[in-house]
């Protein structure tokens, strides 16, 4: 199985590939792009301006130092995009084959259409924004072309064997690290980054810094009901999914006081900062394996080098842990040690692929 | 000239329904386990024959059993009726049998408004200093563009659902399109916020089963930040806009969905 590393600077690739990376992915955001659409628009579906390479040049070098080593670069273009977006995007593609990227992850069908007609030897890969939930789909977007589907958060292992089973010239990768976001990527239409449109520049100064990473892993480290006790209130935090809402709840038939305050209480707490904490689907490695999944994808372009070394020596040691025991239980009870020796916490049971 | 649909996704919603309507909507955009079973789908094609409505089928995406449950429903309507009916997909392997496989023929199809991709967050319209390609961005959708619609016309879609939106709408492609009022979709997910939420404190992030509670409760969620209540329903979250854009037929929307309550 390959591992798919995020990096969103050239001084990433060598130590992430160092690490156990196989495949590195990234984008770019150029400057005549976020002039005409501001940060919010991304190319990419990452808002945050410091998630992606600044410029073709980086992304030049980036190409160089993963080829010398062996590594693939997968480029993301992977937002959706109108009419008027297109030629500007089918630019992006020029440049980023003209850099020596490898293939291309898109989530637009209109793109993907257009690359199929143009570039038929392009290697085409499915974003998660491409909502593969079924064989059907995955059939779809094979007849269009694509080579891999990265499938969405919500798809569950036995969902996912299913699909291999019925698609066996497609390659599937999942996500196994970092940004749980309850939503469906492909079906959500809120904005992200409107902290970045507002602050600028002393946004993409905390941001860079990761401050955000280190205070979800205390709310991760928290005890029981305390780590959803938490919402937004800070000024900056811009996510939809965290807001601190005043939440009322309406029964259309008999409901209980218990029943209303119950659900309201529930559903509060999906709106806490624990939603925003990373999950982990390290103990489904082996189950993946079997199936025949391809690769294992790290989210985070954003983060800092430090947690995505982290987060790649720790699964490449996972990778190595799997098939070396028959015994499921055995084999999970050694990934959630790895986890707390290599994060220094427990991963509090924030599973991306629930048993 | 405008037509006038309603939608209604519980067939028990059906004899209180009120209101001159050329076309029933029948069926679930957001969870295959709302989708209404085969005699729910006779019930509502009776009655909309009764009242001289024409009929449309709406499918939700769907996991591989979900898929199955499409399927039998499919099966079921194919051929049912003296004309086609219309179905409503919000899923691209829906969209493959209807469009190449099995039921290519037995349907019109319509891509829904899962698959037409507009931006729907509240905040939109409160935006300050957009330039004006990022303002025409928030007002159009991906499945105008050009290649989009040269491959759904090649398909026999010649429809798009959209969502009426708060910002405005502006359409770049040649499909006839239905605007659905006054809620419209912002986001959904499969960890539904109400199933099995009513009974006992949890947090989970898995698909769980349930016993529809999201036909028993709505719940809004409110704050100063988002510019207006989003109402959450279920698995999915909506907002509302009451008012029409001032030319429809600019637009090429020559129909509209009305929802009399939250189609879950």
């Amino acid at each position: 199985m390959n591992i798919l590393a995020p990096v969103n600077k050239v001084e990433d690739v060598e130590q992430v590939i160092a690490a156990g990376a196989d495949e590195i992915y990234c984008g770019v955001f150029p400057a005549d792009w976020k002039r005409r659409y501001t940060n919010i628009v991304s190319p990419n579906r990452r808002e945050w301006t410091c998630a992606s390479l600044p410029s073709y040049d980086d992304l030049k070098q980036v190409v160089a130092i993963a080829h010398a080593r062996g590594a693939r670069v997968l480029f993301t273009l992977n937002a959706l995009y109108t009419e008027p977006q297109q030629a500007l995007v089918r630019e992006q593609v020029v440049a980023a084959r003209a850099a020596g990227a490898d293939a291309l992850i898109v989530a637009d069908l209109g793109l993907l259409l257009a690359l199929r007609a143009e570039r038929p030897a392009l290697e085409l890969h499915l974003s998660t924004g491409g909502t593969v939930f079924n064989s059907e789909s995955a059939k779809f977007f094979a007849s269009l072309g694509v080579a891999r589907i990265t499938v969405p958060r919500h798809v569950q292992p036995p969902e996912l064997a299913a699909m291999i089973r019925q698609c066996p010239g497609l390659q599937f990768e999942v996500f196994i690290l970092n940004s749980g976001c309850k939503n469906i990527d492909g079906f959500c239409t809120f904005l992200h980054g409107t902290s970045e449109l507002r602050y600028g520049a002393a946004w993409r100064l905390l941001k860079g810094l990761d401050l955000d990473r280190y205070f979800l892993a205390l709310v991760r480290a928290l005890s029981g009901g305390r780590q959803t006790a938490w919402n937004s209130r800070l000024p900056g935090a811009d996510s939809p999914c965290l807001l601190n809402y005043g939440i009322s709840v309406a029964a259309q038939g008999g409901a209980t006081a218990r029943q209303l305050r119950t659900l309201k209480e529930n559903i509060a707490s999906y709106f806490s900062f624990l939603s925003g904490a990373d999950p982990c689907g390290a103990c489904r490695v082996d189950e993946f394996r079997k199936m025949g999944v391809h690769g294992l994808k790290i989210v985070g372009r954003n983060y800092s080098t430090s947690k995505k070394l982290t987060d790649v020596r720790f699964l490449k040691q996972v990778v190595g842990l799997a098939g070396r025991d028959p015994d499921q239980t055995e084999f999970r009870a050694g990934v959630q040690a790895l986890y707390r020796e290599m994060y220094g916490m427990r991963c509090g049971g924030l599973c991306y692929y629930p048993l | 000239m405008i037509e006038h649909a309603v939608f209604v996704a519980d067939a028990k919603a059906l004899e209180r329904l009120s209101g001159e309507y050329g076309r029933l909507y029948f069926g679930n955009e957001f969870c295959s386990r709302l989708l209404p079973d085969a005699a729910e789908v006779d019930a509502a094609r009776r009655f909309a024959r009764t009242r001289g409505m024409a009929f449309t089928l709406v499918t939700p995406y769907a996991d591989d059993e979900g898929l199955a449950a499409i399927a039998r429903l499919l099966e079921h309507c194919a051929g049912a009726g003296p004309e086609l009916a219309e179905a409503v997909i919000n899923d691209w392997g829906v969209f493959r049998s209807i469009t190449e496989g099995r039921w290519k023929g037995s349907f019109i199809p319509v891509l829904g408004r899962l698959l037409t991709k507009q931006k729907r967050d509240p905040r939109i319209p409160g935006l300050s200093g957009i330039p004006v390609e990022a303002q025409e961005y928030f007002r159009s959708c991906n499945a105008d563009s050009a290649a989009i619609s040269d491959f759904l016309t090649s398909r026999g879609v010649g429809r798009l659902e959209l969502d009426n939106l708060p910002q405005g709408l502006l359409r770049t492609g040649p499909l006839k399109a239905s605007l659905y009022v006054p809620f419209g979709y912002i986001t959904t997910t499969r960890l539904c916020f109400m199933a099995g939420a009513d009974e006992r404190p949890r947090y989970l992030r898995r698909v769980v089963p349930c016993a529809r509670e999201c036909r028993a409760y709505t719940a809004t969620l409110s704050s100063r930040s988002m510019g207006q209540d989003i109402i959450l329903k279920g698995n999915t979250q909506f907002f509302v806009n009451r008012s029409l854009p001032d030319d429809l037929e600019g637009l090429r929307v020559d129909r509209l969905v009305h929802q009399p309550v939250i189609p879950m």
